[in-house]
């Protein structure tokens, strides 16, 4: 038996041996923010967040397969960016926590790669806490991306179908939760702008004073969902693959983010040889 | 798009290793192509010779300022004229074994084309001229060149005898000409001097001062004719009536006179005598008679000058007619007439005379104008024939010093060696050729592709153009195996290339044993 197999059994195990808690967890989360009664008992389920159990985490090969960084790998020129990514971020939010979109210009720039490894990269640090929303309902670029399966997600939640703790998941990273998109064969209406959405983001951020929270969003030239979702966030980033647009179609959809929230463009997939 | 060159390498190295796998497909097909065609291509000799070669010409030094020669300047292309003329053609094909492979005239006319084409003919400084052959063969290459210099240093010698020799004849052949034209104008001059014996240069000057002589002669008898007539005027003035009748006048005048002196005297006597004395009455008497004679003159002379105004005759009294100055004014008269008969007759002779003169002052001066051409042109021919009399014996000397091959004309300076290394490109220039466009054909392609791609790939653009800032470049992210898979495939490119590299050294080393 290899060292690697050895490692995925035991991330096999943690992930099991933390995947209730962190369900109970979120479960207590989500109904608070439901709810909403009581200020009280979301500070209490902050502390209980804080306290919350974290040591289950990914094994290296599997997240290395996810395309997710770690602190020490082979990707470290990858971990290397996404940190000074994080410091660039901190720097123009002040150090406060904020809900972030990543956003891509064109389809295909792998904004759900940016936006996990943007949440990944503040979990890094031990003192935050990171939240990944994937906002992205027409591609399934994020579920792909991590192997997820069609579970309940952000849809279902805002469909009132789920509550926030069946939505909430761990992957088996430190200090990062996940909600996905969710099931997509029923999209109907224009769910950003229901009060849930604001409500959920709004008591996120509220709550926790580490915690940054990352939407993935669609490509802004195909869909307007983006559009509306930049009026949801406190910054906006775009992502461009490298040798992918021309400036052109960059500056058209620079065009279409309020200024004073987009922070900048990340050029993504940049090319190597080793 | 403009890059910086950081930016440029950066960017090529990026979409090298996008088409990294193309690029060495790319590589391996042009290397190998190239390597394909260094293999067959021909290995290429060259011998080359200097020739040495005189351009003076023989006949311009020898006609300096006589006659003007054409400039032939350009010797290579007189050298290349030779050189690759049929004549030395044909010997070098005999010679250098080409026949061999040409059989029928077509192959032939082929095979000296080819010759023509490999063959370099060049001028070195003034009078150099280098020939180069080309060939497979380079033993072939070095027979041809050899060949080519020699036949052309051949013919160049004994052109060169041959025109000092037509020189010579060419300048003996025109002084001969000359002679026969100078002696042609010398006959002419002799027969017009025979013809034209006043054409002697001295005869003008004669003729001229007989010309004054006979005026001057012709002046003074026609002065002389004058004056004699005017004398004849006079003599005949003299002799005409009125002078007769001053004779008479005269006589009559004696008889007035005596009878005037006789009254006189008797006046005196009756002084003394009566008128009885017997001289008185003598006296009386004559003077009667003398009277009486008066008058009877008086009358006379008066119907003679009637008479003689009747008739028109000069009234000539029979006293006159016998009178001695009368006789001697008639004779004087008489000569004085016929001086002037001689006179005219010498007058008429001097005119006829120097109308012969004057005919003659013109015919000189006809001839004189036809002697000065015929002249002119004895003394050009003249000159020109001493001229080439001497240019010949100039002409004489340079013909036997090129006969004896004195004066180094044509030479080979450099023989033609055999080639030992074969020139232009050989293999290993393919070899390394092919190896140098397979990496740079593909790899410019890529650059050139780079340039023409609008497509975002520097930062600097995004934040020079569109203003925003770049908050991150991240490089890709190798999941999985992914970084290993890559691995491999880069073995695999990198044992592609060394097969290559390999099959490079195998083809170079098996040709360079000849097995190829």
């Amino acid at each position: 038996m290899s060292k690697i197999e050895d490692a995925l059994k035991k991330a096999k195990e943690n992930r099991s041996n933390i995947s209730p808690v962190a369900s109970t967890s979120g479960a207590v989360e989500a109904n608070s923010v439901v709810s909403g009664t009581s200020m009280s008992v979301v500070k209490k389920s902050a502390s209980l967040i804080k306290l919350m159990r974290d040591e289950a985490s990914a094994g290296e090969s599997e997240l290395t397969s996810k395309g997710i960084i770690l602190q020490d790998s082979t990707n470290a020129d990858v971990t290397d960016s996404f940190r000074f990514l994080r410091t660039q971020l901190l720097q123009k939010s002040k150090n406060g926590n904020f809900i972030i979109l990543v956003t891509s210009c064109v389809e295909g720039a792998d904004s759900a790669f940016v936006s996990m490894n943007m949440g990944a990269a503040f979990s890094l640090d031990e003192s935050k806490t990171s939240l990944v929303l994937d906002c992205d309902f027409q591609s399934d670029h994020f579920e792909e991306m991590l192997g997820l399966d069609y579970e309940a997600g952000l849809i279902d939640f805002l469909e009132g179908e789920a509550e926030i703790g069946d939505i909430l998941k761990d992957i088996g990273i430190k200090r990062l939760r996940l909600i996905p998109s969710g099931h997509k064969h029923h999209i109907e209406s224009e769910y950003f702008t229901t009060d849930r959405m604001k409500v959920l983001l709004d008591g996120i951020v509220e709550r926790y004073q580490d915690r940054f929270v990352v939407l993935n969003s669609p490509a802004i030239s195909d869909s307007v969902d983006a559009s509306i979702l930049v009026d949801l966030v406190d910054y906006v980033v775009i992502v461009a693959p490298y040798a992918g647009v021309s400036t052109k179609e960059l500056e058209e959809s620079i065009k279409k983010i309020d200024k004073s929230k987009l922070l900048g463009v990340v050029i993504n997939d940049i090319p190597k040889w080793l | 798009m403009l890059y910086t060159s950081q930016e440029l390498v950066s960017f090529v190295l990026k979409d090298c290793y996008k088409y990294r796998n193309k690029i060495v497909f790319a590589f391996m097909l042009i290397s190998v192509a190239v390597l394909i065609v260094g293999v067959d291509w021909p290995k290429l000799y060259k011998a080359e010779s200097l020739i040495y070669v005189d351009n003076r010409n023989v006949i311009k030094p020898l006609m300096q300022g006589a006659a003007v020669t054409a400039e032939s300047k350009d010797i290579a292309r007189n050298a290349k004229q030779i050189i690759l003329g049929s004549n030395i053609l044909n010997k070098v094909l005999d010679a250098g074994g080409w026949l061999e492979d040409a059989t029928t005239p077509v192959e032939k006319e082929n095979m000296l084309d080819s010759i023509k084409k490999r063959t370099v003919i060049k001028k070195e400084g003034d009078s150099l001229i280098r020939v180069e052959f080309t060939d497979t063969d380079p033993r072939r290459a070095y027979l041809t060149t050899k060949n080519m210099a020699e036949y052309f240093v051949d013919i160049g010698k004994s052109n060169k005898v041959e025109e000092s020799r037509s020189a010579y004849d060419f300048i003996e052949k025109q002084a001969g000409e000359y002679l026969e034209k100078l002696t042609t104008v010398d006959k002419k001059i002799k027969e017009f001097l025979t013809d034209n014996p006043d054409a002697r240069p001295d005869m003008q000057e004669k003729v001229t001062s007989r010309i004054s002589a006979l005026q001057l002669k012709y002046e003074d008898t026609s002065l002389e004719l004058k004056e004699t007539e005017i004398k004849k005027g006079s003599i005949q003035r003299q002799l005409s009536g009125e002078a007769a009748m001053t004779i008479s006048q005269s006589r009559e005048g004696n008889y007035r006179k005596k009878v005037t002196d006789m009254e006189n005297q008797l006046e005196t006597l009756l002084l003394t005598y009566t008128e009885t004395y017997p001289d008185v009455v003598r006296l009386r008497r004559q003077i009667n008679d003398m009277t009486a004679s008066l008058e009877a003159e008086i009358k006379a002379r008066d119907e003679a000058i009637k008479k003689a105004k009747e008739t028109g005759e000069t009234y000539l009294d029979s006293s006159i007619a016998t009178n001695p100055i009368y006789q001697e004014l008639r004779s004087s008269l008489s000569r004085t007439e016929t001086k002037i008969a001689t006179l005219n007759t010498r007058m008429i002779e001097i005119k006829s005379l120097l109308d012969v003169e004057y005919d003659r002052m013109r015919r000189i001066e006809e001839g004189d104008s036809m002697m000065q051409s015929l002249t002119r042109d004895y003394e050009v021919n003249q000159n020109i024939y001493q001229d080439l009399l001497k240019r010949r014996e100039n002409a004489r000397i340079s013909r036997s010093l090129d006969t004896q091959q004195k004066g180094s004309t044509f030479s080979i300076l450099e023989p033609a060696k055999l080639p030992v290394r074969p020139f232009g490109l050989r293999f290993l220039h393919f070899a390394i050729l092919g190896l140098v466009l397979g990496m740079v054909i593909p790899v410019g392609i890529v650059f050139l592709l780079l340039q023409i791609d609008g497509r975002l790939r520097s930062s600097r653009a995004v934040i020079e153009e569109l203003g925003v800032p770049v908050l991150a470049e991240i490089p890709h992210y190798w999941k999985g195996d992914e970084k290993r898979k890559q691995i491999n495939n880069y073995r695999l490119l990198i044992v592609l290339i060394l097969s290559i590299l390999v099959l490079f050294a195998v083809v170079s080393s098996l040709k360079f044993m000849g097995k190829l």
